[in-house]
């Protein structure tokens, strides 16, 4: 009995690590003011080359991942330049779109896929693999965060006008958050199919999307560490707590989405209710004040 | 023959995602939301028009309106639950709203699940109109007529409603400008749930025309929304003509590349067909000008 907890809790935190990097895919996008759901495109793309590659050629795990991001960064670049000339709304459809899209080519591909039937995945990832990829990919996004790339990102998404007579190159910034957002989509993919072991042209579908959406808006859509959160707590914790609920366990899921969208709009982790309450505390303290000026300063 | 045959019966496929796309349409040109909780209103329109023909044992007709009037009730529901709250809140809704409606689509689907108890069902035989008509060799089944006849009249009721009365033209303007429509007198709220119940109703519909030709489970209304989808974005939503074109045009597609093509290539087709449209013409087929939205 103990043994099979720990096994359910394993495989909870090993969802959730893949769900997490799967989010922040998504989240590079939102950053440079895109709400896109291709992350799942990207890693469709991703988990059907590695998986052909690991059982036709060989490769192993560390190859499939570059071959991954690659593919999936691939499609992103090309999906970034046709697509980001339209507005947020037909832009979110249009990623829909994508996704039934990708689906399709999956189904119709069958020599490469799979089909309709799928495909065994023949390498296993290990719970260190994907912290340390998990790791490097927050690495990764805290330095971009500091960098020209990330002021720009946060500009366009503030206010594309006003970036853009700023000098900062808004639809360029776009399409290299596009193209970022799908490497690490493949990536996230090839860890996804190692974590199923079979994949077929459902395991990359509306639901996983519906899934890192809502993993990135509730852990909070201004801050990469939201989505992190977000992942553990919907995907890792559903995969734990199935086993208490039987029945109706979307309609909790559902209502949780509800209630923290209504309460806590910002999301989970939220840096500008932080910052907030943290100048309503030093305001009410002459010293939190002057100390507040010299952050401003340094 | 065999063309006109399958031509027929595209038409009426194409009826009932046209009831949808008609409903989609007028929620987001109206309210700029994408809603995806849209696809159990047809599944819930579906489930009260079933009922209403086994469990109370009352005509199609019938089922029919109680079919339409479900998913109004689900669609005002759905609106005050989930997107007034966010409204109220002012600011930029879309993402917010994306959420909530897929919170009320998988708590929805859920419920209809366990009210089936997942088992597929079926209309019994006898209580769908089950005439036939043969016009010169082909032959046109009853439902189909009522589902081509209905989508055409609501799809020229609610064109008529937004265009031609002063109801139409407050839900227009919400759509356009809420702060300025209220400065011109009109009632957002009243606007606002009118649009629900109208896509409501309409989507209910296309549940349960969808229903009685075949058996069918709670998740209708998934295949419907993405087929709808891509209807209303094909046809464009600006018009509910165009959304209503669009769904016609889908349901023919599907039925004629299925026949002359291949059943696998058939999805291919069609959401090819929506990316193609969604580069090349972003605003659907039939653009309608928008003046004074950034």
């Amino acid at each position: 009995m103990a043994a099979t907890q720990l096994a359910l809790l394993f495989s909870a935190i090993e969802f959730a690590l893949v769900g997490a990097i799967l989010a922040l895919s998504t989240y590079v996008t939102l950053w440079a003011g895109l709400l896109s759901f291709a992350t799942v495109s990207f890693a469709a793309t991703g988990a059907f080359t590695a998986t052909h590659l690991m059982s036709e050629a060989g490769f192993g795990l560390w190859p499939a991942l570059a071959a991954g991001g690659l593919g999936g960064g691939v499609l992103a670049a090309a999906a970034g330049l046709l697509l980001i000339r339209l507005d947020s709304h037909w832009l979110a459809l249009a990623t829909v779109a994508l996704i039934l899209v990708t689906r399709v080519v999956v189904v119709n591909l069958g020599d490469l896929t799979g089909g309709s039937e799928g495909r065994i995945v023949p390498v296993k990832v290990e719970l260190w693999q994907l912290v340390l990829v998990l790791g490097l990919v927050c690495l990764f996004l805290a330095r971009l965060a500091r960098s020209r790339f990330g002021t720009a990102a946060v500009a366009t998404r503030e206010d594309p006008t006003a970036a853009a007579t700023m000098g900062v190159p808004v639809r360029r910034v776009q399409t290299a958050a596009f193209a970022i957002s799908g490497v690490i989509g493949g990536i996230g993919g090839v860890l996804q199919a190692g974590l199923l072991r079979y994949i077929d042209p459902d395991s990359f579908y509306i639901d996983l999307a519906v899934t890192v959406i809502a993993c990135v808006v509730l852990g909070g859509a201004y801050h990469w560490f939201g989505s992190v959160i977000g992942a553990i707590v919907f995907t890792g914790l559903p995969v734990y707590v199935n086993q208490f609920i039987g029945q109706g366990q979307s309609i909790i899921n559902g209502v949780l989405l509800l209630v923290i969208m209504i309460w806590v709009p910002g999301g989970l982790i939220d840096p500008l209710r932080w910052r907030r309450l943290r100048e309503r505390r030093s305001a009410a303290s002459p010293a939190g004040a002057a100390r507040e000026v010299a952050e401003v300063r340094s | 023959m065999l063309f006109l045959q399958q031509l027929v019966n595209g038409i009426s496929l194409g009826a009932v995602y046209a009831l949808f796309a008609v409903g989609f349409g007028v929620v987001f040109s109206t309210m700029r939301i994408l809603n995806l909780a849209q696809g159990v209103y047809a599944t819930w329109g579906a489930l009260f028009a079933y009922w209403t023909v086994t469990e109370a044992g009352l005509p199609f007709a019938v089922a029919v309106l109680a079919g339409a009037a479900a998913g109004a009730v689900a669609a005002v529901a759905v609106d005050q639950i989930a997107f007034q709250p966010l409204r109220s809140r002012g600011g930029d809704q879309l993402l917010g709203t994306i959420i909530t409606s897929v919170a009320l689509w998988i708590a929805l689907r859920e419920a209809a699940s366990l009210a089936t108890g997942a088992a597929p069902l079926g209309f019994p035989p006898g209580t769908v109109p089950d005439g036939l008509l043969q016009v010169g060799g082909v032959r046109v089944l009853t439902t189909q007529l009522l589902a081509i006849a209905c989508a055409v009249a609501v799809t020229a009721a609610i064109h008529l409603v937004l265009r031609r009365t002063r109801l139409g033209a407050a839900i227009r303007a919400v759509g356009h400008d809420r702060g300025a429509a209220m400065l011109g007198g009109v009632d957002p709220r009243v606007a606002i749930l009118t649009a629900a119940a109208l896509a409501g109703a309409a989507t209910g519909l296309a549940g349960v025309f969808f229903a009685a030709g075949q058996t069918f489970t709670f998740g209708l209304g998934d295949g419907l929304l993405l087929h709808g989808f891509a209807a209303v974005v094909i046809g464009g939503m600006g018009d509910v003509r165009g959304a209503a074109f669009g769904g016609f045009l889908i349901g023919v597609i599907q039925v004629l590349s299925a026949q002359y093509i291949s059943a696998s290539f058939q999805d291919a087709i069609t959401f090819g067909l929506l990316l193609a449209v969604l580069v090349a013409r972003p605003r659907g087929l039939f653009r309608t000008v928008e003046l004074g939205r950034a």
